[in-house]
């Protein structure tokens, strides 16, 4: 699970970059779906070094958000019905796309435009001690956005993967 | 839909040496260039006289 090679960074990582001015610096807002349920905090941002910006959140997810997905995956396993288990103990965090919300600089909170609860509770989630890797980036816009169809960005390997809207880059 | 940019933060250490150019140059003009010459020209006679 190497980020290196595809030059993305936690801010926090690189000491000689900030947020630039005029922009917020969401570290820390509450972020709700687009039905005001929350989904949790933003631990962290994601950075691209080449190309200046955020391209995704850090999201630390709400306690009750957990739980709901452990439930439900216990339901599973009782029922025995052999749907692909997605949760792994101790991971806790998920990646949004910064094209994917919008920001609310008076209250504070950061709200995800289409995107629901549900959809947030069956994401594959990662370990914030690792780093992820483009498969996992591919999973997690497969889950956000499963109308969509690949075009050759979804499948490349470099920066061109963030040309689109839900990187508000396009 | 959010956009957050990012940006170099600019270095610290320009600033820290212009301040302490300014205060070399203050130091300079009050401490140095003020100080009146003293001369120390006070002759002590020797009263003491070899017996």
């Amino acid at each position: 699970m190497e980020s290196k090679d595809k030059n993305l960074y936690r801010l926090d990582e690189l000491s000689d970059y900030k947020i630039a001015s005029n922009y917020s610096d969401v570290r820390g807002w509450k972020i709700v779906d687009s039905d005001n349920q929350t989904i949790g905090e933003i631990d962290n941002l994601w950075v691209n070094k080449d190309m200046q910006r955020v391209v995704y959140l850090d999201v630390k997810l709400d306690k009750r958000l957990l739980e709901d997905s452990r439930n439900e995956v216990r339901d599973v396993i009782a029922n025995d019905n052999g749907k692909e288990f997605i949760y792994k103990e101790g991971a806790s965090h998920i990646i949004i796309p910064i094209g994917s919300v919008s920001i609310n600089k008076d209250t504070k909170i950061v709200m995800a435009n289409s995107l629901g609860y549900d959809t947030f509770k069956n994401t594959n989630r990662y370990n914030r001690q690792q780093n992820f890797d483009r498969e996992y980036e591919r999973r997690v816009m497969n889950s956000y956005y499963p109308q969509n169809n690949p075009d050759s960005a979804y499948y490349s390997d470099d920066d061109s993967f963030y040309n689109r809207k839900e990187f508000d880059n396009k | 839909m959010a956009e957050i940019k990012i940006e170099k933060k600019k270095p610290v250490w320009p600033w820290i040496a212009v301040l302490l150019v300014i205060g070399g140059i203050i130091y300079y003009i009050y401490f140095v260039d003020h100080e009146t010459p003293t001369e120390s020209s006070t002759e002590i006679e020797n009263t003491t006289s070899a017996q």
